[in-house]
């Protein structure tokens, strides 16, 4: 009775050991690649909507932000995210400091309705963001044209993109860019 | 406002984002145990018990053991283990505790296991970054919601044993409509909340 | 050997007769791509636990045979989990919390209980991925619909011309029950068919399809 009793926390003990020295194994394997998927991801989107890939990241304030500096012009990159109809949306803003507009905007991960709030990602939907003043109201219907039918996730996207956008450069002004 | 909060997650998991009719979480026992109401509905409370316990453990699990020793890639193993042994251990306590209660629910315990549902909702816990008390409001929410949907098609299939339904729909097809119609039904719910 | 590769792929498939691993059939198939990623993930899981567990089944004692399965299914599909995460990523963040459901999927632990426990290693690789496979292209099948009816294409490919109208509620919820539905009553449908038609050559009596056949045959 002992023994088997022995023998089975033998096999047991011995299975999880095998499989927790393989995990690890395969860990270290692989941290690596997926760190370097996440940073890659990052980048493209970054890049995407800076124009550039020639950026510095800057921690401010407890925020991520992607600055590219051309004589006489200043674009900050950042992400944000808000509650949308499915869930979560998170976008990329890219946010021209001197003239005060958007740059661009890019969708990076969403849980919308496909067909409907998923055009949020789609061009047709993001290019009204382009070059818009930061003084417009952003309020989707009026000065946003929201996609049909999903209303919630169009202003979603809009008011995310200008409450965060007017935060992070009140940040940049008040502490200065080239501190 | 922190009530308000936990009252959103809990009409979410239970509604909005039905785990059943629109995760897709714990459709096994959705389609297998829906003959009868009584059935459905008792299996429904097992597995909200069990969704509510194995919620704070694998929290704690989390919480105490996995971040703190940078253990994550152990993470599917120890969480379907500790599932696995919490089943366990509710069915001996139950029956020791309260035989009437493991004798209705008893038979469904071991089924519970593979329960996606289960599993899925303490990864979603993680991933969501919950307290304990959001965790295991979320899990009450996620039984509340499967009891109701399994409790639905249930009630639905009971009724469509005297239907006259075309041969090649008979059986599997006919129940897996009804539940895109209850799902349907559900959508509704959308938007209701945005978590 | 043959028997054991082709058992899967049609009389007991996994998805359309067995009716097992529902979740992941359900929730990913919303476009073919990602019903064919998800089957070939389970594929290599199902086909590396049938090994592992008929090589060690005269190591593994009766008794703690479950606990045994779970933890080496569960290793597997970690490992499998961070090999996309590496070289997959976007597949992988398509199908996100689907992959660690795979520990969960009952054909795996049925696999390894009904057969890999009590037949040789070959056998049960062969075994594997014949389920393997009958689940892959039932999830793709499932996902190519969805895709066709939802957005117009096939494995991203659009096929349906520029006047198609997306039936988008084929790529939510309640178009995953109805198309799965649909495709099981389809088959169903032929099968009677045969039936029939066998029945009625035997005894040389009545047509063989009936008007209510033809019906359900169409949708």
């Amino acid at each position: 009775m002992k023994n088997t009793i022995l023998r089975y926390a033998l096999v047991l003990t011995l299975i999880s050991v095998v499989s927790g020295l393989s995990l690890g194994y395969f860990q270290g394997l692989t941290e690596d690649q997926i760190a370097e998927n996440r940073r890659a991801r990052e980048a493209a989107a970054v890049q995407a909507v800076l124009g550039t890939d020639q950026f510095t990241t800057r921690e401010v304030a407890g925020r991520r932000l992607f600055l590219t500096q051309r004589p006489g012009e200043t674009t900050v990159a950042f992400s944000c995210s808000a509650p949308g109809f499915g869930g979560s949306i998170s976008v990329m803003v890219g946010v021209n400091l001197e003239s005060q507009t958007v740059n661009s905007v890019l969708v990076l991960e969403h849980t919308e309705t496909p067909g409907l709030g998923a055009k949020i990602s789609e061009t047709s939907f993001l290019e009204q963001f382009q070059q818009k003043p930061l003084a417009d109201t952003f309020r989707a219907k009026q000065d946003v044209q929201a996609i049909t039918g999903a209303t919630i996730s169009s202003r979603a996207v809009a008011e995310c993109v200008k409450a965060e956008a007017v935060k992070v450069v009140a940040l940049l002004e008040g502490g200065g860019v080239n501190e | 406002m922190v009530l308000k909060g936990l009252f959103l997650i809990l009409i979410s998991s239970a509604l909005v984002n039905n785990f059943v009719l629109s995760r897709f979480l714990g459709i096994c026992p959705f389609l297998g145990v829906s003959q009868k109401i009584e059935t459905a509905v008792s299996m429904g409370w097992a597995t909200t018990l069990v969704l509510v316990v194995s919620a704070i453990v694998t929290w704690s699990l989390e919480q105490f053991i996995l971040l703190p020793f940078g253990l994550e890639f152990l993470r599917y193993v120890a969480y379907i283990l500790v599932i696995a042994s919490m089943v366990q251990v509710i069915e001996t306590i139950l029956a020791k505790t309260s035989p009437a209660l493991h004798r209705s629910l008893g038979i469904f315990l071991p089924l519970i296991t593979t329960n996606c549902a289960v599993l899925g909702l303490a990864l979603l816990v993680a991933l969501k970054s919950y307290n304990v008390v959001e965790a295991a409001v979320f899990a009450t929410g996620a039984g509340l919601g499967f009891t109701l949907a399994l409790a639905l098609l249930a009630g639905i299939r009971e009724r469509l044993e005297w239907a006259d339904i075309p041969e090649a729909f008979q059986g599997t097809p006919i129940i897996l409509i009804t539940a895109g119609i209850l799902s349907m039904a559900f959508l509704g719910f959308a938007g209701l909340v945005a978590q | 050997m043959n028997k054991n590769l082709t058992r899967g792929l049609w009389r007991e498939n996994p998805t359309f007769v067995m009716l097992i691993g529902m979740c992941p059939t359900l929730a990913v198939t919303t476009g073919a791509i990602n019903g064919l990623a998800m089957g070939l993930a389970t594929t290599a899981v199902l086909i590396f636990s049938n090994l592992i567990i008929s090589l060690l089944r005269r190591v593994i004692p009766k008794a703690v045979r479950i606990p045994s399965f779970i933890v080496i299914i569960a290793s597997l599909v970690t490992v499998v989990d961070m090999v996309m995460a590496a070289y997959l990523p976007d597949i992988h963040r398509v199908l996100g919390l689907f992959i660690p459901l795979i520990i969960v999927n009952c054909i795996i632990m049925g696999r390894a209980e009904a057969f890999a426990f009590k037949n040789p290693p070959v056998e049960s690789v062969f075994d594997g991925l014949g389920m393997g496979i009958g689940f892959t292209w039932a999830l793709t099948l499932l996902g190519s619909v969805r895709e066709l009816l939802g957005s117009g294409s096939i494995f991203g490919v659009a096929v349906m011309g520029q006047h198609f109208q997306p039936v988008i509620l084929a790529l939510l919820p309640p178009g995953a029950f109805i198309t799965l539905g649909l495709i099981i009553a389809t088959f169903k449908a032929v099968e009677l068919n045969q039936q029939k038609k066998l029945a009625g050559g035997l005894y040389g009596a009545e047509r063989s399809v009936s008007d209510t056949d033809k019906l359900s045959l169409s949708k």
